[in-house]
């Protein structure tokens, strides 16, 4: 359901867009533009070739935005892993899903990468749990957050990457009798991405694929006196999107 | 909103100042401790109070389990197994240990709160045992080492209804009622939000249970209902404690919890504690606790160092 209510965002925003251009494309037909009112009949225009020797009319200027710019809005599916050791000893890993929303602006500009992560399977010092049968109401938010930079490999290819400051909230609801496991680990991040860009344009709107891969490497767990040693997030998944100018 | 997201939302927005301690083990078991049945030793020194459980031997090593309670609210609770080691040697095998730090000096949001840890080896310790009358002496290993009495006997020490009778019987209850606590992990912290819309269950080390409950992630109510609960011998709990507070752990105490204590050669002392002149400043407690023994009238006894102390109570 919120995939639903994402794309149709994302539908309406650009139906919002159609309709903030249309009095741009309107005004582009001025009255001085429009034929006068036929009062009379007018006798036949004929265009008649310059004079001899008259400078040639400068060739018409056109002016094309930069294919790496503009505002990138994409949805990726993806398999997210955080894996991370404590001071106390132990290696934790949690292999999840992660459904992500990925804003980025400009050929040089900030990112945004949120993600709501749903673990499947978690595993301490060799022992492999399914999350389902130990926890209940388990789920967690994986944010990026930086600057990137755009190159555009072919005229269909887009390369994006940058650093960002990284977190992954999570939280796995014991079931009856067990306790919860819970987790805020921050650290410095980074992430790239390759766009394919077909240059298919239904309203204006150009549409994207591709695939991301994201890396964090956390150190601080405020929530859980700090007893993170260092941790490894990554996340690896396809991108489908729109492109906006 | 559900459970998930709500505790996601609080994680966030208290973690950057909220400590809930060390990562638990995945699947962790919230109630680890063992059940051990057998004679209770106390021995009490100023505000620190030792409570040896030892199961009788049977051939074999048995359970046992010591409790330290040392005011303002600081305990620590070794099990594990003992077993005779020849004339009068023994030796202690502890496995787990208990912890409910004080931290009356920390703000809520900073608290570890109770913890446990597995001893892994366990952690083997030689004492050596002489027995005599309702005395126990073990020397030799400090994490057991004592001069002990039995408890039902110091219990006995206790007589009347009035004052000093009902403040010492309160306090014998309310090593009973702290000793729960250091196996309930969270207690004492933010860490009691992972019961939030749930009621667990905590076995008595001796019989009976104690559920802890939370609702509320803002302005949290905590209840702990205590069913029979017994961790040593001559102290039995039945009641309930509701905490009310905000995020900081202002607020109020509430409800009414019932103690019977068992006294050698004498019937048992019933009486009941009344929260409800409690407050709670950052956690802590101050006020008077309202303490009513069958055929008295009703006493404050109010918080703070223990008036008499416990070592005059039982008569040490």
């Amino acid at each position: 359901m919120r995939r639903l209510q994402r794309w149709a965002a994302v539908v309406s925003g650009a139906g919002v867009l159609a309709v903030l251009l249309q009095p741009v494309v309107a005004s582009a037909q001025t009255p001085e533009s429009l034929p006068p009112p036929a009062t009379e009949p007018l006798p036949p225009q004929v265009k008649e070739p310059p004079p001899a020797g008259a400078p040639e009319p400068p060739a018409a200027v056109t002016t094309e935005a930069d294919p790496s710019g503009g505002w990138r809005h994409e949805f990726s599916p993806a398999w997210h892993m955080a894996t991370f050791w404590s001071n106390e000893g132990s290696h934790y890993t949690f292999h999840s899903i992660a459904l992500g929303y990925l804003m980025s602006v400009k050929s040089s500009g900030p990112y945004v990468h949120v993600s709501w992560v749903i673990p499947l399977q978690a595993r301490q010092d060799g022992k492999v749990h399914s999350v389902s049968s130990i926890y209940q109401n388990a789920g967690g938010i994986d944010l990026l957050v930086g600057w990137q930079w755009r190159k555009t490999v072919t005229q269909t290819l887009e390369f994006e990457g940058g650093p960002g400051f990284h977190m992954n909230a999570l939280n796995l609801g014991g079931q009856p009798g067990l306790s919860n496991f819970n987790a805020i680990q921050i650290g410095p991040g980074g992430m790239t991405i390759l766009r394919w860009r077909p240059g298919w344009r239904p309203a204006k709107v150009g549409w994207t694929l591709g695939a991301v891969g994201a890396l964090a490497f956390d150190v601080v767990d405020p929530l859980r006196s700090n007893d993170l040693r260092i941790g490894v997030a990554l996340r690896i998944g396809a991108v489908i999107g729109v492109d906006l100018p | 909103m559900s459970r998930a997201t709500a505790l996601l939302a609080l994680l966030i927005v208290a973690g950057l100042a909220a400590c809930l301690g060390p990562y638990p083990d995945i699947g962790e078991r919230l109630d680890v401790g063992s059940k051990v049945v057998g004679t209770s030793y106390v021995s009490v020194d100023g505000g620190w109070t030792r409570i040896l459980i030892l199961a009788p031997l049977d051939g074999g090593p048995a359970p046992y389990t010591r409790i330290d309670d040392t005011q303002p609210r600081a305990v620590e609770t070794l099990q594990g197994t003992w077993a005779g080691a020849g004339e009068d040697a023994v030796t202690f095998s502890s496995t787990i240990v208990f912890n409910l730090p004080d931290e009356h000096t920390l703000p809520v949001s900073s608290r570890k709160g109770a913890t446990r840890r597995e001893l892994v080896p366990p952690q083997v310790a030689q004492a050596t045992a002489a027995i005599s009358g309702d005395v126990l002496d073990l020397t030799g290993a400090p994490a057991v080492a004592a001069h002990y009495r039995t408890l039902l006997g110091r219990t006995a020490q206790i007589t009347g209804t009035d004052a000093t009778a009902s403040a010492c019987a309160f306090h014998v209850a309310q090593l009973a009622v702290e000793s729960s606590e250091a196996r309930i992990p969270g207690f004492n912290s933010a860490g009691l939000t992972q019961y939030l819309n749930r009621v667990e269950p905590f076995d008595g080390i001796l019989s009976g249970q104690v559920t802890v409950g939370l609702v509320g992630l803002f302005s949290p109510v905590v209840t702990t209902t205590f069913i029979g609960y017994a961790d040593f011998e001559g102290v039995v709990l039945d009641g309930v404690q509701v905490s009310s507070t905000n995020g900081s752990g202002d607020g109020t105490l509430s409800g009414v919890l019932s103690f019977q204590i068992a006294r050698e050669g004498l019937p048992p002392i019933d009486g009941q504690v009344d929260y409800r002149e409690i407050t709670l400043s950052g956690g802590n407690e101050s006020g008077n606790y309202l303490i009513t023994l069958d055929g008295g009238t009703q006493i404050r006894v109010p918080t703070g160092p223990w008036s008499p102390p416990l070592a005059q109570c039982l008569g040490f």
